[in-house]
């Protein structure tokens, strides 16, 4: 009778469900795909590996950040310290070659070590003195590309050393760029944390509803902490990255890199409502954005250009966000 | 009495929300300079009838005159400039800015060339207070009023409107006696200067002692208007809960047992519980009753470990225990059910078997790994048992209607196995026939010997499904019955037992 109606109102509300849903990462791959074509016949250069292996290269930091992004967004919180942080932990990962007689074990720690000390420091912040994700991490990046400013005396910190610019630039095993690599393992990483295991679970939870999270039991400020320790924590890996890739460490490297991790994340179908999306869909975004940027290159469009064309893409994915969550409110 | 023009006229109104009818059929004339009272259950439509009146909601059906002209209240600003204000539970004012300012926001007198004229809002501002016997500079900031100046403020900005009707919604909640006084003077005072006052109250006695006409609420339907003089407050109970015809006969409840599984002690939290004890049997339903603000929401988190401040006793199986997290109180086989299902219990974008589980991930946890097959398994008892109308266990849970959210919220509680379940409001907008299947749900249960605590502003619910019931007003324990003692009289006459 009534319960009749409520199962085919659902059952119907499921299918169109699907589709919709099917539709965000479908859609996605689709642009990608349609963006792919139309470039590959714009310029010859495009589906060749040179080119491919140099997207992957030049992209992998900005891929690994927005991985991190993902958990922090879909937590509802927001990293706007990343890029700074990127540059920081840069800075003391040459200071520490030069200072540690070329050692790159004690450079990875001390990278990686900056990362999450930021990241601490986000967290505490946001989930102690209880002030907005978005204005601490505003705080922080002044306070980390101060820093490294200032660590790097206002100049670049040279690293002179071939194992470290293989390991973090150069490098491939068998034809394919260890960034590449580096970029994959991480997704994969991040990937299964979020997909199969029960720390994964509690940041859907505690970013879908805090209050119900915490009613079921879960530490929500542990899992608020630890989301801005993992983003720091990549953020100081992209550290050794980026001094890789320029031979130094350069403290105002990355200068709205931050921005380019939220679009992509955000693009990928992961809300600012908190506790939806997937990183397969920020690394789908993150394509889409690199490859529209490689692809105008090699069509010769310049730089200055290619921002606008960035912000464009910007403003278009958070502005689907937003109709995403009014239709989601109309429903609900 | 009947040379008084009438102000406000409501023929045939009515307001529909999916799957409740809020108002029926409303018709009501409003008198010029009398001081008319409201009063009615929680959800009886009184705040509906005001949003009307003040623009916030459109009526579905039926007519309103103000003064003697056919009208459609189409948005606050518009209910104010027809001469209507009201005064709401929360402040309306801006705490930053002095009471001048306030009064006059958007309409200071300015000179010729737009500065505000300071002196001329401060004199026109000190005659309002005068009137109102407000000692107090004009140049005050509203922060540092008490609540009851600051409603007085807000009488005096609706008096600078030349409002002819003032409507308020339980002033007298947060004020001393001494000040109900002051305020009730104030209403006087403006009826002898011909406005209306709309005095909306759960505190009969007060709205005996200062309307001129009652009109009493019920289930959207007016049932009396009742001239103050001639009614009293049993009447006005007994028109309020009214003898429900469509009251099921109570179902046989199997009697609980003898053993005692949780006994609170001098329950108190500053300001918001006073000396609260109780017993709870096994497999007993206890029922809590009272208003809104009754603070039984806050009894319910007390016992979870979700309420600071709180002192006193609680014996679990007679041991003392003290629950300052939910994880320890799940952990003591505490399971709750929170009231706002969409604020506090479902996680709208994930599955519905996941939605179930996760206040239980430890037990399918290895590893650190979640054994997602298990899950699945064990939702898919659950969503059977509870006969929970899903298209599958993959779902995402906002799709799913308003009743079988709760289920599977129920069922979340129900996976951990609870002992003693504490359920707040659980049936509140869900359609009846889920609600039936809910109380089967909790009646089962306490015949296998889980203790339920059930807080509902329903009372023929309680009546029907409890064992004892317990009546809350203003955070104390005001009264206790059992399943043969109570009706609806007696409980609201409990609840509306203020200090």
């Amino acid at each position: 009778m009534a319960d009749g109606i409520q199962k085919d109102q659902t059952a119907r509300g499921e299918t169109i469900l699907k589709k919709i849903l099917y539709n965000e990462q479908f859609g996605l791959l689709v642009a990608l795909a349609v963006i792919c074509i139309i470039f590959s016949v714009l310029s010859p250069f495009f589906f060749t590996f040179e080119n491919w292996a140099n997207i992957g290269i030049q992209t992998c930091i900005f891929f690994v950040l927005s991985c991190g992004m993902t958990i922090v967004i879909l937590s509802q919180g927001i990293d706007l310290s990343v890029a700074s942080v990127v540059a920081l932990s840069s800075v003391f990962a040459a200071r520490s070659m030069i200072a540690f007689n070329n050692s790159i074990p004690l450079a990875i720690l001390t990278s990686l070590a900056i990362g999450l000390f930021i990241g601490l420091l986000n967290g505490i912040f946001v989930v102690y003195a209880v002030i907005e994700p978005f204005l601490v991490t505003l705080g922080t990046m002044s306070i980390a590309r101060g820093a490294a400013l200032t660590f790097a005396k206002g100049t670049v910190v040279p690293v002179r050393n071939e194992t470290f610019v293989f390991l973090f630039a150069d490098g491939s095993i068998a034809k394919v760029p260890l960034l590449i690599i580096y970029s994959a393992v991480i997704f994969g990483v991040i990937f299964m944390i979020l997909q199969t295991t029960r720390l994964g679970r509690n940041f859907y939870a505690v970013g879908g509803n805090a209050t119900a999270a915490a009613l079921s039991g879960i530490n929500i400020k542990k899992m608020k902490i630890f989301s801005y320790l993992i983003s720091g924590f990549l953020a100081g890996f992209s550290g050794l990255i980026a001094t890789g890739r320029l031979s130094a460490g350069l403290p105002n490297y990355g200068s709205g890199l931050e921005l380019d991790a939220i679009s992509a994340t955000v693009l990928g179908g992961t809300s600012f409502l908190g506790g939806k999306g997937s990183v397969v869909g920020t690394i789908i975004g993150a394509l889409i954005i690199a490859i529209i940027d490689n692809g105008l290159t090699l069509m010769g469009v310049t730089f200055y250009f290619r921002l606008i064309v960035k912000g464009v893409i910007i403003i278009a994915a958070m502005y689907w966000d937003h109709v995403r969550q009014v239709s989601f409110s109309k429903r609900f | 009495m009947d040379d008084q023009q009438i102000i406000i006229r409501l023929c045939g109104v009515s307001k529909h929300f999916p799957g409740v009818k809020a108002l029926d059929d409303i018709t009501l004339d409003i008198k010029e300079g009398e001081i008319l009272g409201l009063v009615g259950e929680n959800g009886a439509g009184k705040s509906t009838l005001v949003k009307i009146l003040a623009g916030v909601y459109k009526k579905d059906a039926g007519e309103i005159f103000i003064n003697g002209e056919k009208c459609v209240v189409s948005s606050p600003l518009d209910a104010q400039g027809r001469g209507l204000s009201f005064i709401f539970q929360e402040r309306n004012l801006s705490p930053f800015l002095s009471i001048q300012e306030n009064i006059f926001a958007g309409r200071q007198p300015v000179s010729r060339f737009g500065f505000i004229n300071w002196k001329a809002l401060s004199e026109r501002t000190l005659n309002l207070l005068n009137l109102l016997k407000l000692d107090l500079a004009p140049s005050t900031l509203v922060n540092r009023l008490s609540v009851a100046q600051q409603q007085i403020v807000e009488i005096g900005r609706a008096l600078s409107f030349n409002s002819r009707v003032i409507v308020m919604d339980e002033p007298t909640a947060s004020i001393s006696d001494e000040e109900t006084g002051t305020l009730f003077e104030i209403m006087r005072q403006l009826k002898n200067g011909g406005v209306t006052v709309i005095f909306i109250s759960h505190r009969l006695v007060e709205v005996m002692s200062v309307t001129d006409r009652i009109v009493i609420l019920r289930d959207g339907l007016i049932v009396g208007i009742k001239e103050t003089a001639k009614t009293n407050i049993d009447e006005l109970i007994k028109l309020m809960v009214g003898r429900d015809i469509k009251e099921a006969e109570k179902q046989e409840l199997i009697p609980p047992k003898e053993k005692l599984v949780l006994s609170v002690r001098e329950l108190n939290c500053p300001g918001v519980l006073k000396n609260i004890s109780f017993d709870l049997h096994e497999g007993e339903i206890l029922g809590f009753a009272g208003l809104v603000g009754a603070r039984r929401t806050e009894l319910l988190r007390a016992l979870y470990g979700f309420q600071g401040n709180v002192s006193g006793d609680i014996f679990i199986n007679d041991q003392k225990v003290l629950c300052s997290t939910p994880v320890e109180a799940m952990e003591h086989g505490i399971g709750y059910l929170s009231e706002d299902r969409k604020k506090e219990g479902i996680f709208p974008f994930m599955s519905v078997y996941k939605n179930i589980t996760i206040a239980s991930l430890k037990g399918f946890t290895r590893f650190g790994y979640m054994n997602q097959k298990l899950e699945r398994e064990k939702s898919q008892e659950l969503v059977k048992a509870l006969d929970i109308k899903t298209p599958s266990l993959t779902t995402l849970l906002f799709s799913l209607s308003g009743g079988n959210q709760q289920k599977t919220i129920i069922a979340r509680d129900l996976l951990i196995k609870p002992k003693i379940f504490l359920l707040d409001e659980p049936t509140a907008g869900i359609d009846v026939g889920a609600k039936f299947e809910i109380y089967n749900i909790l009646r089962k249960l306490a015949s296998d010997g889980v203790s339920i605590i059930f807080v509902s502003s329903e009372l023929p619910e309680l009546l029907r499904l409890c064992h004892r019931i317990i009546v809350m007003c203003q955070g104390r324990i005001t009264g206790a019955f059992t399943a043969e003692d109570a009706d609806q009289e007696k409980i609201m006459f409990c609840a509306t037992q203020f200090e």
